[in-house]
């Protein structure tokens, strides 16, 4: 069974192993390397640099952030902006709250999405070709332009102020329904079909055979969605105002207005902010990257 | 046994109920987000721009007077501009600089994961937090632009004035964005073909012309899209905004999302207006998305 | 605790112990002697528990009654038992330590009601309007702290609850009559909504007097606009100290109002009908305003802002700029320079000052209305708002403040410019959208500063909004 699936995966992977090959053995290949090295290495300073700048500014105290020339490097390392920020801010708090709905909304959405592209991609389904034709129409239509009916809608269902209000409006995402019909319409129909002649349920397809098949682009899409949720913004200022149910971007934004300037602790914030999505992204880096091989795949 | 004609059409009508109910099940959860919380809304964006009053104390049925009103309100058409200068602003850099650095970074050997790893990461900052990092850049006092001025004996500039604003948060962008598409323009040059780089090399083609009659042409639609997709995502830029500048100074770096969110919840009645405005938006990013859809299909054909 | 206080706690323990005093106001008189709210809570607790070892007295506190302390205890208190529950309040950040402030009130308030909890959340001031306004519908909070400028709108809608019963009521007499401002409060409409806990001013002119000194002047130089502007040309030395900061606070919040009334101007005419602006005199200030920017006097808009002002100030970098009081809370503990607080627009019967209050109102949708009403009357009394206010750069709005201990922390600077200041105060004009107005007009002016249109365009660009937003 599996034999029929190996060699189409594998085959891309061969032939760029071998053009790498070929391409190793190019003249001059060592001269044009260190060129590119030196520019790569010249853009990613200017992307970090700031990043440089502000770990810095967090391990220092007011005056010496203030200083001028700068010092470089923080030695001693001035720990009070650390201590400040998880001491007397809700910043753990706010940090729980958006891995809690960062992470139900990813849990729920990769399921439904990976049902409903299944849905789209295989079964018989009046209506189906304008489902999916409504769904790429309002794929790229923003959150933040639909905050009136949106937040009046909520506030009717009386969900504002709650975990629910932060998680049921992004459920609507169709962008994870499209990417999960297109990876099962990739996939060999030979499979399914044999199981359907064996009378496997549709539910024993989707969950025997599509899920392990889709296990890659199911990574893809969990990424997507925990990202755009760990980054979303102006949703959770709008639709929560209570303490307990603030959210990390909320949270840090509200620092910035609390009685005059400390930029000690903003940059602590900042830092702290990037610590969880860092681990994330260094974790699953090669998931994280294909997250433009699944922004291809929305043509 | 044999099944009658009829006895037939109706097991070949229960099946067929039968497989729609089983497809309908799978789609069903996903379709009732989407629809309550995407199509209404969408809808109800419609409704609400023919409102005036606010968002809580009831309304009143004005037909289309807030569209009449909107281009000699006060504010509004700043944050169109705002909007469009900064999409133009912020656009064409983020593209072609990651075009650039895909170019390289797609046929590098060594070190290529910690390079995409550094290129990529500001992509994953929160807007909010970008803006707080961008006040250590842009501050005049301590930022590191100006102080890499004062290392050079240059005059420090105020990066957050009335000329300037604009122009930071566009960079900001960039910033933030010119690795996503490096990475994404990555991924479609490697799923080039690489015979016809073989064949253009056996006719002694240089760098530049391999660029430019090769690459370029294949990646016709996938730039395309990017160019739209950017366009679209530059139309709502917001957090940064309200962290960094907070629309100012004046009404510098109102934008159209922060001016709807003004609009709705800091002053009052000025929710059909709100709605109004969005509208506009959501009309512009439905028009480049259907001209999207139909320019790629048409050329489908021919590749 | 020195001999003198041990003694007057003593006399008021056996006053307390001796039932000659409820509860609730020997707690009052311990606080108005400086006792800090956790050694007051100790206090009350062993004279309690001493109070319940005697068996034929009842243990509850009485209420008041015709005791000799009566007076202080303005009205029948609720027993300790009676009040509990939690309550929420949504406050605006007047300084660093704004939670600790109400933390420290809240104290207090625990010594008497045990079972009373509280949360505190603070809204930024970016986004102030919004977040009361969806905390409000959403029922989030259940005391809110607002400012004077909305209360117009807040008054024509329903989502604070009406307070007037309670605020009239013949026991709440005698406290009622140490709210200074009360009047203001009541004028807006037939409603009360709060109870206001300070005023401040928006803006004043902080002021390097070394500076203005080493220039040749002293403080007369607002006495007009041109000896002002000699002076800030003089205080200017490019490159090292600008010579006046505008355009700096919070989207420059109430900066060019004061000058729109100072040259005659208003939003809108004294019978609401007609807007008011766009007037020569409203336009020439404008231009003047305009030119100090033109002239390299005032430092570009988004060099300096609201946060990072003071410590602008505080290091020579400006010789004036202009601010709310609250900045004095984020001024650095020394400044190494004799300083001033002086009412911001220059010249002769210019010196309009913009007063705003703060006011506690009631969340309509809480629960328990009489439990917020308790806190928010404790909010406001007169040691409370001695605390707060001396701690966040606004002046008491209760008459009884100043002996309750305002003053201990705060800049001396503050109760020096006062007589100023209320000499030439202003309140806000009473319609519900002059927050709105306030804020996109003031966006429209500094466009103007930043050289994007004329002093002429932006003040009739003004008046347009008036007209928009007003819908006249």
């Amino acid at each position: 069974m599996s034999a029929a699936v190996e060699p189409r995966h594998g085959a891309p992977a061969a032939l760029a192993a071998i053009a790498a090959e070929h391409a190793r053995s190019r003249r001059g290949r060592r001269l044009r390397g260190l060129g590119k090295h030196a520019i790569l290495i010249v853009v990613t300073l200017l992307l970090v640099a700031p990043f440089y700048y502000v770990v810095l500014a967090s391990f220092k105290n007011s005056t010496e952030i203030f200083t001028y020339p700068p010092k470089l490097l923080p030695i001693p390392p001035f720990l009070g902006n650390y201590q400040k920020l998880l001491g007397s801010t809700g910043f753990l708090r706010w940090m729980f709250n958006t891995l809690l709905v960062a992470g139900t909304v990813t849990l729920v959405k990769v399921f439904m999405d990976s049902m409903a592209g299944y849905a789209l991609a295989k079964l018989q389904l009046t209506g189906k070709r304008l489902i999916f034709l409504s769904m790429l129409i309002l794929l790229m239509v923003p959150l933040g332009a639909l905050i009136v009916p949106l937040w009046a809608l909520v506030n009717a269902m009386g969900l504002t102020n709650t975990y629910l209000a932060l998680i049921l409006p992004p459920l609507a995402n169709p962008l994870g329904v499209f990417l999960m019909r297109q990876f099962i319409l990739g996939l060999p129909k030979d499979l399914e079909n044999a199981a359907r002649l064996d009378g496997v349920s549709e539910f024993g397809i989707y969950r025997r055979i599509i899920l392990p098949l889709i296990k890659p682009g199911l990574v893809v899409l969990a990424v997507i969605i925990f990202t755009d949720q760990f980054m979303s913004f102006i949703w959770p200022l709008i639709a929560t105002s209570s303490d307990d149910l603030q959210v990390l971007t909320v949270g840090v934004a509200a620092l910035r207005s609390h009685g005059g300037a400390d930029y000690g602790l903003w940059s602590a914030a900042a830092v702290m902010s990037l610590v969880p999505i860092g681990v994330f992204f260094f974790v699953l880096q090669r998931q994280f990257l294909a997250r433009s091989l699944a922004g291809a795949l929305k043509q | 046994m044999r099944l009658s004609p009829g006895q037939h059409r109706q097991l070949r009508r229960q099946a067929r109920l039968k497989r729609e109910l089983t497809a309908w099940l799978f789609l069903g959860p996903m379709f009732v987000f989407f629809v309550v919380f995407l199509v209404v809304p969408v809808v109800g964006t419609v409704w609400w721009s023919t409102q005036a009053g606010g968002i809580v104390g009831g309304t009143t049925n004005v037909g289309l007077q807030n569209f009449q009103r909107l281009p000699d309100l006060v504010g509004a058409t700043t944050a169109i501009q705002n909007t469009l200068i900064f999409a133009l602003l912020s656009i064409p850099p983020i593209l072609i600089g990651a075009l650039a650095i895909s170019l390289v970074l797609a046929r590098i050997g060594r070190g290529a994961a910690a390079y995409r790893f550094f290129v990529y990461f500001p992509v994953l900052v929160p807007g909010v937090v970008a803006g707080l990092i961008w006040l250590f850049l842009t501050n005049v006092d301590f930022g590191l632009f100006d102080n890499v001025l004062r290392a050079f004996g240059v005059q420090p500039v105020t990066w957050l004035g009335s000329d300037t604003a604009l122009g930071v948060l566009a960079a900001l962008d960039v910033w933030r964005n010119v690795g996503y598409w490096a990475i994404f323009f990555v991924a479609a040059i490697i799923g080039l073909p690489e015979e016809l780089y073989q064949a253009a090399n056996l006719d002694g083609a240089s760098t530049a012309k391999r660029f430019w009659y090769l690459t370029l042409p294949l990646m016709r639609r996938i730039l395309f899209f990017a160019i739209v997709v950017s366009t679209i995502w530059g139309l709502q830029v917001f957090d940064t905004a309200l962290v960094l500048t907070n629309g100012g100074p004046g009404t510098a770096t109102t934008t159209i999302i922060f001016r709807v969110w003004q609009y709705v919840f800091g002053t009052n009645d000025k929710v059909g207006f709100a709605a109004a405005i969005s509208l506009v938006l959501i009309a512009a990013i439905l028009t480049l998305t259907l001209t999207q859809m139909r320019l790629l299909r048409s050329r489908r054909g021919d590749d | 605790m020195d001999k003198q206080m041990e003694r007057q706690t003593e006399e008021l323990a056996n006053a307390y112990l001796a039932r000659q005093m409820s509860r609730r106001t020997f707690v009052t008189r311990l606080l108005a002697l400086g006792i800090a709210p956790a050694a007051v809570g100790a206090i009350v607790a062993a004279c309690s528990s001493a109070a319940t070892t005697v068996p034929s007295v009842p243990p509850a506190p009485s209420s008041g009654g015709s005791s000799p302390a009566a007076s202080l205890g303005p009205q029948p208190s609720p027993s300790a038992a009676d009040l509990k529950g939690n309550v929420r309040f949504l406050i605006g950040p007047w300084s660093s330590d704004e939670v600790a402030h109400h933390q420290h009130i809240a104290q207090g308030f625990n010594a008497i009601y045990p079972n009373v909890t509280f949360d505190f959340r603070l809204y930024q001031w970016d986004t102030a309007s919004q977040e009361i306004n969806t905390s409000l519908t959403e029922g989030a909070h259940d005391i809110y702290m607002t400012t004077e400028s909305s209360y117009p709108d807040y008054e024509s809608k329903t989502g604070f609850s009406d307070l007037t019963s309670k605020i009239t009521d013949p026991s709440f007499a005698g406290e009622l009559a140490k709210y200074q401002y009360m009047d203001r409060i009541k004028s807006y409409g037939p409603k009360i909504l709060g109870l206001p806990i300070s005023f401040h001013v928006e803006d004043a002119m902080f002021v390097n007097m070394d500076m203005v000194q080493a220039a040749g002047f002293d403080e007369h130089f607002i006495d007009s606009y041109p000896t002002f502007l000699d002076c800030v040309t003089k205080m200017t030395k490019k490159g090292q100290t600008y010579g006046m900061g505008i355009g700096i606070q919070l989207g420059g919040y109430a900066e060019w109002y004061q000058r729109l009334r100072a040259a005659g101007g208003s939003y809108l005419t004294p019978d609401l009908k007609s807007p008011n602006v766009n007037l020569p005199a409203v336009v020439e200030v404008t231009d003047q305003m305009a030119s100090l920017f033109k002239l390299g006097i005032a430092p570009p808009l988004g060099t300096y802002t609201y946060d990072a002002a003071p410590a602008a100030f505080a290091a020579g970098k400006m010789a004036i700029y202009s601010s709310d009081l609250a900045s004095t809370t984020a001024l650095p503990a020394s400044v190494p320079f004799t300083w001033k607080l002086l009412p911001y627009p220059p010249g002769p019967v210019s010196q309009v000052n913009f007063n705003d209050l703060s006011i506690y109102m009631i969340n309509s949708k809480t629960a328990d209305q009489d439990l917020a009403w308790e806190v928010v009357k404790w909010w406001t009394n007169g040691s409370s708002d001695a605390y707060w206010a001396d701690n966040s750069g606004t002046y008491p709005a209760r008459s009884d403040a100043a002996t309750l201990g305002y003053g201990t922390n705060s800049a001396p600077q503050l109760a020096e410019a006062l007589p100023l200041f209320q000499a030439h105060a202003v309140g806000l004009e009473n319609f519900p959208q002059w927050s709105d107005v306030e804020n996109l007009a003031e966006a429209e002016i500094q466009n103007c500063y930043a050289g994007k249109e004329t002093a002429a365009q932006a003040v009739a660009n003004v008046e347009k909004i008036v007209k928009q937003e007003v819908g006249i």
